[in-house]
């Protein structure tokens, strides 16, 4: 059993060359929520994303994907579970917009089979998802930034998984792209398509969408809870170094926090 | 990349002028036998009918000689742009195949050593040299596996890699050639390459295990597909990234070994065919294979009746031609390459 959990983590402990970046680190990742992971660069947001999707493994502790060990799953089992979008991949390839969603499908189907009929749909729905319908036919490498991350959410979704983690999908995006990204994949979860984790470095972005954040801070976990919760102005200044002012204009659970230039 | 409707037709004027070169390769060499006759010569299968209107000798050359050399160098033209194609994707790079990374002179190498060494020689069966010839091309993609770091560094990083390797086997071969000074020409055969040396005993076990390499692959082409995007994304789709690398990289060598085993390294063929090919098909190895298939043969029998024919009586290596064709286009890659990537 899960208990509303889609991913529990306990104990982790991941070294690079002997040298341990995680120790001790355990968590609890609830089900149909907006998750983001905060923390400064090189805190282990990547590495510990990384050990969730099975793409690292562990040197010690377990990881449980819907109440069942990670190492359990199979490569395909574990691709119809949960999905992974990629900080920055631009492909060198000439595959269209369509082709490249279309192997969102690949754990669903055998050795030789065509994409089916199921297929297609799914593969439609989810381009209309990510508003992309209108661009399937275009090459990848020819894609705006905006639009290529919004491809990329599609290729999961194709994947049908019930959790999608994201790698700074929206670190390199101007503000207009950024929100759209954010809302579509905010829209995700509110539909109960998916839970969705989130590695984001904009603190306002973190306040405004998720209902949950972990914040790192050199291989550990400081804080978890709501935004509220994690977001204060002490936990803030000292992880970041930086002095802030947390303000609140409308929605009090949904703080702005103005750095000190 | 050409419209999708436009493809069955570009498919079925690729099948023709295949089907016409090689039947019309065999027409070509010294001897001028008219297209007549090698119909009926075809016709009349391995031994000559009585009373026909060609002689022996003309039966014994279209059937000893030509037909087995012609079909050597048509299996070896799909063997060696499929094994491109894969390597290609392996290690995601437009300018990897087994010829530019050594693979082939590994293979070369591993035939001249045991040669050398007295392993092989005149009297051994035709099973000996190709299983050679992979010890010394699987050893080869081992190495450079290890020695650039796979494919996580740089894509110039492991083409280097390459160069410098097949710098040093080449040198080795030539040493073991200045060394024992009998086995100087069939050593000389497998570094320049050719169909000469062709028959229909070689091309069996050239094509059995040939196949043995390359029918794999068949099934593996959605996940040539994926291997081309980042190592992270293809595992989080579902591929099995190091088993699917490593089935790939064992399947194609051997294939590539069998290649060399018999016809000697023949270079760019690998490079050239799915590279033409992918501007037609797209990236998609579902159509880029049969396409290069398809592409490899005819680049390969029409490359070998030039070899044989272009300076009258004496031969050309086929891998002078391949090499004349393809190096410059490896010169384009190189510099464009240079402008876009990183």
């Amino acid at each position: 059993m899960n208990d509303g959990y889609a991913m529990t983590v306990t104990d982790l402990h991941w070294s690079y060359r002997h040298t341990p970046l995680f120790e001790h680190l355990s968590t609890r990742l609830p089900e149909d929520a907006f998750i983001s992971i905060v923390g400064p660069n090189g805190s282990g947001k990547t590495t510990l994303l990384r050990n969730l999707l099975g793409i690292l493994e562990p040197s010690q502790g377990t990881i449980e994907l819907f109440g069942r060990k990670l190492d359990t799953y199979s490569r395909k089992e574990m691709a119809r579970k949960a999905s992974y979008v990629p900080q920055t991949s631009r492909l060198e390839y000439d595959f269209s917009v369509y082709e490249c969603v279309a192997m969102g499908r690949y754990a669903h189907g055998g050795r030789l089979s065509v994409l089916s009929g199921e297929d297609h749909h799914l593969i439609e729905d989810a381009l209309e998802a990510m508003e992309m319908s209108l661009l399937s036919d275009r090459l990848a490498t020819e894609l705006s930034g905006g639009e290529y991350q919004r491809m990329l959410i599609a290729r999961a979704l194709a994947q049908q998984s019930e959790i999608i983690l994201l790698d700074e999908p929206v670190s390199h995006l101007d503000i207009h792209n950024q929100r759209e990204i954010l809302r579509l994949l905010r829209g995700l979860v509110d539909r109960k398509i998916a839970t969705v984790v989130c590695v984001l470095h904009d603190l306002n972005a973190v306040s405004a969408y998720s209902d949950r954040v972990v914040m790192m801070r050199e291989g550990a976990i400081v804080a978890e809870g709501t935004v509220r919760e994690v977001l204060t102005k002490a936990r803030i200044e000292s992880v970041y170094r930086i002095e802030v002012e947390i303000a609140s204009i409308g929605d009090a659970d949904k703080p702005l926090i103005l750095p000190c230039w | 990349m050409v419209r999708r409707s436009m493809l069955p037709v570009i498919a079925a004027i690729l099948l023709i002028t295949l089907m016409a070169v090689t039947a019309s390769a065999l027409t070509f060499g010294p001897a001028g036998i008219p297209l007549q006759l090698i119909d009926d010569i075809l016709l009349s299968g391995p031994t000559p009918s009585e009373g026909a209107a060609y002689s022996i000798a003309q039966h014994r050359i279209v059937w000893t000689l030509r037909l087995p050399r012609i079909l050597t160098s048509f299996v070896a033209g799909i063997i060696l742009s499929v094994a491109g194609m894969v390597y290609q994707a392996l290690f995601r790079n437009p300018m990897a195949d087994p010829y530019v990374l050594g693979i082939s002179s590994g293979a070369a190498f591993g035939v001249s050593l045991a040669a050398f060494l007295g392993f092989i020689g005149g009297a051994t069966g035709v099973w000996q040299v190709p299983l050679v010839a992979f010890a010394g091309a699987a050893g080869t993609a081992i190495f450079i596996m290890m020695l650039s770091g796979g494919v996580r560094r740089s894509p110039t990083a492991l083409l280097l890699t390459g160069i410098a390797l097949n710098f040093l086997l080449s040198a080795l071969m030539t040493l073991f050639m200045y060394l024992n000074r009998a086995h100087l020409q069939s050593i000389m055969q497998w570094t320049l390459g050719s169909f000469g040396s062709s028959s229909w005993n070689k091309l069996l076990v050239m094509g059995s295990m040939g196949m043995v390499g390359i029918i794999p692959i068949i099934f593996l082409t959605k996940e040539l597909d994926i291997l081309l995007l980042d190592e992270a994304s293809a595992r989080s789709i579902g591929v099995s990234v190091k088993t699917v690398r490593l089935v790939l990289l064992l399947f194609s060598t051997l294939a590539t070994a069998v290649t060399v085993a018999f016809c000697g390294t023949i270079g760019f063929v690998g490079l050239m065919v799915p590279h033409i090919m992918r501007l037609v098909t797209g990236p998609r190895h579902r159509l880029l294979l049969p396409f290069s298939v398809m592409g490899g043969a005819l680049m390969m029998v029409g490359a070998d009746t030039v070899s044989r024919t272009v300076l009258g009586a004496s031969e050309l290596p086929v891998g002078v031609i391949t090499a004349i064709a393809g190096a410059p286009l490896f010169i384009i890659l190189l510099v464009n390459s240079k402008r876009s990537t990183r």
